[in-house]
Formats: structure tokens, sequence, C-alpha cells
């Protein structure tokens, strides 16, 4: 258990707040925003943790929604009948919203008065709620334990390491994975070598009897040893793990992904869900979310409830960070159209 | 007693207005998409989809996907339903309700319950494993999707074939033997004229069925099994390239009351021709 | 070769094989069961060569089941069925060359009325030439020629009938089974069919075994008919045979209408008879017990009569009046009276005489 200290619950500030919050209660009385987000299990950790915590604290109802969709969210702002408050939203969808003009700008000055957020966190348009890895998995017990893999190239060399494997059905951070394997340096890939990737992919393809679409596909082909490695969401296979399922991660190539929440343009109530971002930084409800998804953000405070081993299995832990590449959604914004393009005809045809 | 025109457009107000508001509205929305990006008409779309390899090889495998899906159901439902046909009305409706019955399941369970079954480590593998036997690799190949949409299609295919066999008056088996034709003579010359049109409607509805499948390729078949709908979600969900996806849905529409266009004048000429027994 | 086909043989015309035509059929104490429900029982007859003989009764009776078996659609049960001398047991329908007509028709809906004539003679392998050459000669027997293109559906119940009689015996079978084959059709049709039936049976020379449960019909058409009851023959003889001699009480009121009154007793020539009365019986014995059965045709009224009753009503029939009397034992009591020229009808209520000769009393065991 973590020590709940006073420093911890930030009573400076949020008694502050909640003085301010209280006098809006009366007027707030009827607000219910509607938050969009990955539902599922997490769903029910959001609404213990942050949701149902808010509506006491400031009287403002919240509604759940999902999945995550950026069709979703254009659709709904472009037919003007925006029905989110807030969503969250992958890097790559951020920069491609933000270029469409589908969210509004954050004024944080309600989001982080106290300006406690790092920049990095902080874009005009979405605020990173979480960060996580896409990493080699693999099944331990179909390797020997001197032998296990390790690297994108090790994933490359059937010789060595056999068996089939899996990766996304995308050629985002494949091609990454493809060029890491070709010899390219964490420090090098982008912008992408698209034609090298590609063509290192085209050696890994017949070994690959399945590309998975979501996380719960890939966690279905470890455990069920459809594949003896794929690539994978990192917060998926800790769950597993901690059950005793013979299956781990290798950080090393790994990509480390931004996820952002954002106010769709045209939202109902922005201000409400502006709290509502604040409230979600709180540092305790935080470390106790990680706790349960391993997914952390950049809420500050929250790293120093979490005990020391935990927080090494992080992605963001420095000696896991500095083995990984930051997944760069700009470039992919630009390219995706052509890129996907370009993989569906390598990869269905 | 009939009732009178005005009436009978009131009762059926209800019904048109709800398919107009969530269904032609709907569609027209999604086709002019091919022609009209928001702002403006445009080309773009149709020009894409004619210079898209991919689309055209995703119809053409969709269409063979569901040929042949459809014609293993005829083969395995047909003679299913002929059997069922020739059983005490008590029996047949237990076997009807057997049948029916993965209905209550979802066709998504249904189609993850192959995974576990076709599995390199599934059940299949591991009996096989069990008999010292080498595995075989059916899961996410053409092979486990063909046994995914049978599995679902199937049943379609035995009621629809069912349901036209019962119509057949049975003493006409009996006419045919005693006016000279051996069981088989009297199945074929008269049974079967009288059940295909029957078999056919089944086989169609499988077929048009099959052509909109999404979940059973996606989860059960490999990059090869991806079908029209599968590149149409890609386009709605990943690429956000509306246009194309519309152009792939309104192609997918149009060859399919193609289909239906065919099957009709098929069926005509069946009617008008087979009549003609010795003219012919 | 070509052998001229039956139909074409114009009346007056003798055809040597003709007489050779119809095979016999030989029931051997057959027996079938369904369950503890018994079909038929003990079930033996023997069919002449060219005879029409007729299995008439009520639904359940077994006279279906008897054609089924002989047709082959069910397993003879216990004992045998012979035609021409031979078991046809384990000869399957299509081998037994019987042909059939329907209660429904069951004409191929897929096919013409050409078509449907044809299909036996297809079945049978035969030239193509020369299966339409038959065809349209059977078509022409029953006068529908003119329509062998038509479809099944579009043909009134009479024509549909006549397309199933010609196809059933197209092929010149020696044995002819017809399961209620006019039951489907109304009162003028079905008289105008029953002569049509017996004329082409004529000609053409087979066998017929009819099923039917109007006894009408049966007295119409048969050579014998056999009168069955609860899966057993009751009494099989000719028309006549029957009509005038019934041999229980089941077949005097199953066939034509009697008057079927109990015997109480007997005195020396003196018998008391329900509905009657005591009779004082001058002709013949009189029966001492069970039953007599009297013919409404050979009861007439006069002043003299040694019966009389009160009359209930009068029906007109037209060429007959139909009279209901009521005995003062409450029993009812009818006959009928030609009218020939002007006759006085009672009222209803009036005490009428009437009488009859004792030969015409038919004696029935209880």
């Amino acid at each position: 258990m973590v020590n709940l200290t006073r420093r911890a619950f930030g009573i400076g500030a949020a008694s502050v707040a909640l003085g301010a919050l209280s006098a809006r209660m009366a007027a707030a009385q009827d607000v219910t925003i509607v938050v969009n987000g990955s539902g599922g299990s997490l769903a029910e950790v959001l609404k213990k943790l942050f949701e149902d915590p808010f509506t006491e604290q400031t009287g403002i109802k919240v509604r759940a929604t999902a999945p995550v969709s950026l069709p979703k969210l254009k659709a709904m702002v472009e037919s003007g009948n925006v029905e989110w408050d807030l969503t969250e939203l992958n890097g790559d969808d951020v920069v491609l919203a933000t270029k469409e003009g589908w969210l509004e700008e954050i004024d944080y000055s309600i989001v982080d008065p106290e300006n406690e957020l790092p920049e990095m966190a902080k874009l005009p348009t979405a605020m990173v709620r979480a960060s996580y890895s896409t990493v080699l998995g693999f099944r331990t017990d179909r390797f020997p334990e001197d032998k296990q893999p390790k690297t994108w190239a090790d994933f490359w060399d059937v010789e060595n390491f056999p068996g089939p494997r899996s990766l996304e059905n995308s050629p985002k951070c494949n091609l990454e994975f493809a060029l890491l394997a070709d010899g390219v340096p964490l420090d090098e890939l982008y912008p992408l070598d698209v034609d090298r990737a590609f063509a290192k992919l085209d050696e890994i393809k017949d070994h690959i009897p399945v590309w998975w679409d979501n996380g719960a596909q890939h966690v279905q082909l470890l455990v069920d040893g459809e594949v003896n490695m794929t690539s994978c969401w990192n917060g998926r296979i800790t769950p597993l793990k901690s059950e005793g399922r013979p299956v781990e991660i290798s950080w090393a190539g790994g990509a480390l992904l931004l996820s952002y929440l954002g106010i769709p343009k045209g939202a109902k109530h922005p201000t409400e869900a502006m709290q509502f971002m604040k409230f979600r930084m709180d540092p305790v409800a935080s470390a106790e979310f990680v706790k349960v998804m391993p997914y952390p953000g950049f809420v500050p405070g929250m790293m120093e409830l979490l005990e020391r081993e935990f927080v090494a299995t992080l992605p963001t832990a420095p000696e896991n960070a500095e083995q990984q590449f930051a997944f760069n959604s700009s470039w992919w914004a630009e390219n995706l159209e052509e890129v996907q393009n370009r993989w569906n005809e390598w990869l269905l045809i | 007693m009939t009732m009178r025109r005005p009436i009978i457009l009131l009762l059926l107000a209800p019904a048109m207005l709800l398919v107009g508001l969530l269904f032609v509205a709907p569609l027209v929305g999604v086709m002019s998409l091919t022609v009209h990006d928001g702002t403006s008409f445009t080309a773009e779309p149709i020009r894409e989809l004619l210079g898209s390899r991919v689309a055209l090889v995703v119809l053409e495998r969709t269409f063979m996907l569901a040929a042949s899906v459809t014609a293993i159901c005829l083969l395995l439902g047909y003679p299913a339903a002929y059997f069922m046909s020739t059983l005490r009305p008590r029996v047949r409706a237990y076997l009807t309700y057997l049948i029916l019955l993965p209905f209550w399941v979802s066709i998504l369970i249904r189609t993850y319950t192959w995974i576990v079954i076709l599995g390199r480590e599934g059940i299949v593998n591991t009996g096989l494993g069990a008999l010292g036997l080498a595995p075989v690799k059916i899961l996410y190949t053409n092979v486990a999707v063909h046994i995914g949409m049978v599995q679902i299609l199937l049943p379609i295919v035995i009621i629809t074939c069912l349901a036209s066999m019962l119509d057949i008056d049975k003493d006409l088996m009996k006419a045919a033997r005693s006016l000279g034709a051996s069981p088989a003579q009297s199945f074929w010359k008269v049974f079967f004229p009288l059940s295909v049109s029957g078999a056919a409607t089944g086989g169609l509805i499988c077929f048009i069925l099959s052509l909109g499948f999404f979940v059973t390729p996606a989860l059960l078949g490999g990059r090869r099994s991806i079908i029209i709908a599968n590149l149409i979600d890609l386009q709605v969900h990943q690429t956000l390239n509306w246009g194309f996806a519309a152009v792939l849905a309104t192609a997918l529409l149009a060859i399919t009351l193609a289909c239906l266009g065919v099957f009709w004048l098929l069926m005509r000429r069946r009617v008008e021709f087979s009549g003609a027994g010795l003219g012919r | 070769m070509t052998i001229p086909s039956l139909f074409e043989l114009r009346d007056g015309e003798t055809d040597l094989t003709m007489a050779t035509k119809g095979s016999s059929i030989e029931f051997r104490s057959v027996r079938k069961t369904y369950g503890s429900f018994v079909a038929l029982e003990d079930f033996s007859m023997t069919v002449a060569p060219g005879e029409f003989m007729t299995l008439l009764g009520p639904s359940g009776s077994g006279k279906t089941t008897a054609l089924n078996c002989l047709a082959g659609f069910i397993d003879i049960g216990d004992g045998d069925i012979l035609i021409d001398g031979v078991s046809i047991a384990r000869v399957p329908t299509e081998k037994r060359g019987i042909g059939m007509v329907f209660q429904n028709y069951s004409l191929f809906p897929h096919r013409s009325v050409m078509g449907n004539v044809a299909f036996p003679l297809e079945m049978r392998g035969m030239a193509r030439d020369e299966v339409r050459r038959r065809s349209l000669a059977a078509l022409e027997m029953v006068r529908l020629d003119g329509l062998a293109d038509r479809m099944p559906h579009e043909l009134s119940g009479g024509q549909k009938q006549r397309v199933a009689f010609a196809r059933a015996v197209v092929f010149e079978p020696s044995v002819l089974l017809m399961d209620e084959p006019l039951g489907a059709l109304d009162l003028k049709l079905r008289e105008t069919l029953q002569l049509e039936i017996k004329q082409y049976q004529r000609q053409i020379g087979c066998t017929v075994i009819y099923v039917t449960h109007d006894q009408g019909e049966a007295l119409t058409l048969s050579d014998r008919l056999a009168v069955m009851d609860k899966g057993v023959i009751q009494q099989l003889g000719t028309p006549q045979e029957l009509y005038d001699q019934p041999a229980s009480r089941f077949v005097a009121s199953f066939i034509g209408s009697n008057n079927i009154l109990k015997v109480f007793r007997s005195e020396g020539s003196t018998v008391s008879i329900e509905g009657l009365g005591a009779i004082e019986m001058t002709g013949r014995e009189p029966p001492s017990r069970g039953y007599v059965a009297l013919r409404p045709e050979h009861i007439r009224r006069t002043p003299k009569g040694r019966a009389s009753a009160t009359l209930e009503q009068a029906v007109f029939f037209g060429n007959a009046i139909r009279y209901v009397l009521r005995g003062t034992d409450e029993k009812e009591v009818s006959f009928t009276e030609p009218r020939s020229g002007a006759v006085d009808v009672p009222a209803p209520g009036t005490e009428v005489r009437f009488d009859f000769d004792d030969s015409s009393l038919t004696y029935l065991p209880a």
C-alpha cells in the first residue's frame, strides 16, 4: 500500500479549488458531461477513481461512453451533433484531428492552474493522459532459457527463434520495427525510410499467419499459443505475467506512445470537461489507476506514490524509456494515407 | 372484405417512414459520398476505386468466397433438408429446433469458438497430437473462414430448402414410382426440379449474406481472407477515407443487386420452360 | 415394328390382345398393423383379369391400405399378394406394372400435360417419337389433345382428372388402381366422369381396383365390390347381390338407403318388428330374431296395409315423394313413392297405412 501523505492529497491547492467550485455547484447541478474512453473493465476503474468522486465534489455528473473512435469524432463534428464533451485520443489522431479542426483549444489556466504539468504533456488541443508502449512480447516456454528473443532483429531471425509470429494489422510501429531489425539506430528512425522498411517486412511476411487488430487479440494469440511472439501493448502483458502465464516483454526497440484527452469542437460543456481533465491529474487516484493499468502519464507527484519495483515495470521508467523510441505522431499523421494504402496493397494482395 | 386503399396506406405509413428514415436516407447519404465530398461534386472516389488494385482484388475475392461458401452450404444443406423432409413432423420439429439453436449464440462467440477448436494448440490439433499425427494449420487460413461461415449460414440454407421441400406433395413421388420411375429417377425427375427453386432461394440468401460478412473473415482468416466489408471498415476507421469507403459499399450494393437481377431472370425463364417437358 | 396403341382402336374394333390385357390379382390373408391399430385383417380376395373391383368403405376401413400394399407404397405385412399368380411382395413399385390414379391427381406441377402423360413412357426408355405418339393418343382418348402444352395449374378439376387417368394408362398397365379419383369433384362432373372411366376401362381392358367411400359410385362402376369396415371385408359380391342381399346390418345400411328394423319376437306366423308393429306373414317363414332390412322403394301406401304410422313429413323428390313416418314405438320408417300422375299427399300428422311384400324383407343377423 502507498502511504496517503498530506502532500499527496494536495490539500492546499485542492481546498482552494473546492471553495471556488462549491459556489458553482448550484449552477452545475444539472450538467452531465459525456466522457468517451476505451470502455471495458477499465471503465469501472475510471468510474470509481475519477468519475464518482468528481460528481461528489462538483455536482457535475459524468456519463462514460466507448469506444475511442476518430471516425465518430469526425462524424460528430461534421454533423454538428457533438455528443462527447471529452474523448481519449491517440497521438496521431490528435495531429490529424487538430489539423482538421475537430478539437477545441484547451484552457490550461483551468486544467493546470498551478502550472505543474510538464510542457510536453500540454498540446494546445490535447493533454497527455497516459503513456504506453508497443513492445516485443513472447512466450518464455517456447525458447530455451538462454535464448529468449530480445530485439526486433531476433523477431526477424526465424532460424534462431522459430515459430509463428504476429504483428498488428497496421503500418504504424511495424515500419519502425522493421527498420530497427534492419539495423537503423533508435535515434535515426524518423523520417522513416518506407521502401527499406517494406523490403525488410517482405522477409517476415510469410512467418506471420495472423495480423492482430486489437489488444484483446494479441493477448489471445500469445495465451493460446497461436504464436510464439508478437508485438503487443505492455499493459496487456503485465497482468498475464502476474497471473503466472509464461509470457514476457522486451523493452528493447519498443515504441513509446502517448494517449491524450481532447475536447471535440462544438462540445456542449467544454468548461466542465476541462474541470474533469484537471481532476484526472489527481496524483493519488492516478497512482491507484496505474497500479491497475500500467499506463502512466505525466501526473505530477504520482511516481513518488508508487513502489520502486513497480515503477521499474512502467514504460516511462528511465531504464525502460531509454531502450525505446518515441513514436512520432506528426510523421505518421503526415504520411498515413499514402503508407496505409501501400500497406494494404502489400498485405492484402 | 378488403380494406380501402387510403386505410392500407395509412397502416403502411409507420413502416415506410421507418424504412425511409433509417434505411433509405442513410443509404442515399452513403451513395452521395461517392460523387460528392461534402462541398462539391467529385469523381475522385470512383477514380480511386478503378485505380485501386487492392479494391478490385478484394472485390473479386469477396465474390469467390461467397460463391464457394454458398456452394458448400448447398451441398451440405440440401441433403440435410431432404433427410429432414422425410421425417415425421414431430422428429422434424425437434431437429429444426436443434438447427436453429446456434442462432441464440452471437456470431462473434461462435467465431471465437472456432479459434479455440481450430487453433495451433486447439482441440483439433491436440486430438491429432494425441493420436500421434502431425498438427494441421487451419486457423488463419481460408479453410477456417469457410468453416466459420458455413457453420453460420448452413441453418438458413437448410431451413429455406426444407420449407420448399415440405410444400412438395409426397404423393408426387409415389405417383412417379407407380409410373415406372426408380427411387433415383423419382427424385431427379420430380423432387429435385420442384425443390430447386427453394434451394436456389436459400443459395441466394446465403450468397448475399456472405458478401457482407465481416467478423468471421477478420477473426478466422489470414491476410488474404480480408473481404470487402473489412476493407470498407479499414477505410472508415483507419484511413478516414469515407468517399472511398462509400464507393466500395456502393459497388458491393450494385453487384449484389445485379446478382439478384440475374437470379430473377433465371427463375422466370425456368418457370417458362419447365412446362415444356417433351416439347423441349 | 410399331404396335398400335390400345387407345388408337375405334369402338367396335376387336383387339385380340385385349382379353389378355388385364391381370388377375390375388390377396392372400394380408394382415397389416400399425402399432396396436389393425389396418387390414385376413384380407383375401381374387380379382379376375379385366374385372372392375371396388373397395367400398368408410374412412379408416382399410381400403386404401389394401391399395397401397398392392401398389407397393407400403410393405405387405403378413400374407401375400399375387399378380397373375406371381408374388409381388419383393417387387418394387415401379416394376409391378401398375397404373395409379390418385385422389388429388398428383400431376407433376413442373411438367406440361404432355410432359405428365409422357412421363411413364420416358421412364421406360421409349424412343422420343413413340413417346409423343402414344402420349397424344392417350390424350386424344380423354379428349384433351388440344391442351397438351398447358400446365397442370391451368386446368380445371375434371381436366386434371382426365390427365391423371391418361398418364396412368398410357403405358398400358395390366392393373389400374384408382384411389377416390373423383373425390374432389362436384356431383355433376363425378357422374360424367364415372361413365367415362367405365368406358375407358372397357376399351383398355385392364383390371381395375377402385377405392371409394361413395356407394353410389361403387354400384355404378363395379363388376364386383367389397364392402370393408375395420380392416375386414364385410361382404363381397356384385352390386346387385350387395344391394339385394346384404349380409349384415353394416352392409345393408352402407349401400343404398334402408330401414333397418329390430325383430322383437315371433309367434307362429306373426312377428313383432320395430316401427312396423305386429305383422302377420304369409309368404315366408318370419324371422325369429335379429333385424330386418326393408328398402324404401319396397314399401307402398295402401288403406289395407298391415302396418301404420304417423306421417312426420313428406319430401318432394321430383320423380318421387319420400315419406318419413314415426311408428308408435317412435322408430322412424321411410319409404319412397313414385309420382305417376296426381298423387294425394296426406298432411303431416295423419295416420298412414302401408304394406310390403314379405319377400322384400332381408333378414339380418343380430
